[in-house]
């Protein structure tokens, strides 16, 4: 189905607040990976949905934010509870949607090439032979440490800092800190088990 | 070895792997419900283990974690105790009372963008030093000035109720600079204020 120009159909007060809620989610996205494609894909779905909405009459949880509101900073302050809570909830369940769709499309390639592409790699064989054996032996050793601490660390050294690893998991700063430091503690110990300390790797 | 070496050697270890979905991915459902707490720890903490030891999962959780941290004040659902119950409705006549004055008198206050959120303080022409209020069980804040289009032009986590602007901002202020706090509770919540623009200053 071919929407053009949605944005045309939505109010730019809404727009406005789309905009921003995009802006922020790459802003927060970016710095793992997460790519401006992913986010826009998403955004063109809820602008779909919005369109949708209004033309059933169906989304007054919107009427909140001001049909002319224009786009200016105040409009991040005027849009209620229950709008900005039915924005959410509308871009997670594009978001779902966009996930499964890719899902299925590549269910749909692996059914055609008949099996799985192999991951790309940019190095030459020579620079990370020795390199990929020492990630490899890392990623098997995180592998056997505690359960409870293992997906803490495996976020930590993702790149993610621990007031985010806290926010995910609904947890105190100290309990993700003690977690962190004792799981960390738990792979290096792994590590010198299999002969890796710090004399070795530099 | 270094936390720096072993994150480098972990993303390494993470690149090779295949960036598609395999038998063992959570359904996206699952990694929703992480990002909105639901579901027991364990089951979570699984679903977790898994998306970050994953490349296409980790980026799906990317996706959804960033949604909920960017998305225009929303707040987690908590489970109200007696207690906050009471305090809630200390804090709602203590809002009402403030609204009421404010009718009256124009203020320099602007508000977060939900009850219990960040207040900012409106910054006075040229001002150097960005304020808000303290929010009860707060143990950091962070601030963050953008320009129009959301990216961050200076940035700062403290423990501190002001941020003073760098420099390179006070000599070159943008019409369009914008502003906001996030606070992090002691249970790990978060609380936001309104994004509000910096300039007057």
């Amino acid at each position: 189905m071919v929407v053009p120009h949605v944005t045309d159909q939505i109010s730019p007060a809404i727009e406005a607040v789309l905009m921003r809620f995009a802006a922020m989610v790459r802003r927060v996205g970016i710095r793992h990976g997460l790519s401006e494609s992913d986010v826009d894909e998403v955004f063109q779905e809820v602008r779909i949905r919005l369109w949708r909405a209004r033309g059933e009459g169906s989304n007054r949880a919107l009427d909140a934010i001001p049909a002319g509101g224009g786009g200016g900073p105040a409009v991040g302050e005027q849009i209620s509870s229950v709008g900005s809570s039915y924005l959410y909830r509308t871009a997670v369940s594009a978001a779902l949607d966009v996930l499964r769709r890719h899902r299925r499309a590549r269910e749909d390639a692996l059914e055609d090439v008949g099996q799985e592409p192999a991951a790309p790699s940019r190095r030459e064989p020579e620079q990370s032979l020795e390199s990929s054996e020492l990630a490899q032996q890392v990623a098997r050793a995180i592998d056997t440490i505690t359960p409870s601490r293992r997906p803490v660390v495996r976020m930590y050294l993702a790149g993610y800092t621990r007031e985010e690893i806290a926010a995910l998991l609904g947890w105190s700063e100290a309990k993700t800190r003690n977690l962190l430091y004792r799981g960390l503690a738990d792979l290096r110990d792994r590590l010198t088990e299999q002969g890796i300390g710090p004399e070795a790797v530099a | 070895m270094t936390d720096a070496r072993l994150q480098e050697l972990y993303r390494e270890a993470l690149a090779a792997r295949s960036a598609w979905p395999g038998a063992a991915c959570p359904e996206p459902e699952a990694l929703q419900a992480l990002v909105e707490r639901q579901g027991t720890e364990e089951e979570r903490l699984a679903t977790l283990d898994h998306a970050e030891s994953c490349r296409s999962c980790s980026r799906e959780l990317e996706l959804l974690r960033a949604l909920r941290a960017g998305a225009p004040s929303v707040r987690r659902p908590r489970v109200a105790s007696p207690w906050l119950v009471a305090a809630s409705a200390i804090v709602a006549v203590a809002a009402a009372t403030i609204a009421l004055r404010s009718i009256s008198a124009p203020t320099n206050v602007m508000r977060g963008p939900s009850a219990g959120g960040v207040t900012l303080v409106s910054p006075p022409m040229h001002a150097s030093v960005l304020r808000w209020h303290a929010v009860p069980r707060a143990v950091s804040y962070l601030v963050e000035v953008m320009d129009a289009q959301g990216a961050v032009l200076a940035a700062d986590t403290t423990s501190d109720t002001s941020f003073a602007l760098p420099a390179g901002l006070r000599a070159r202020p943008e019409p369009n600079e914008q502003w906001w706090v996030r606070a992090r509770l002691s249970d790990g919540a978060e609380v936001r204020s309104a994004i509000a623009p910096v300039a007057p200053r």
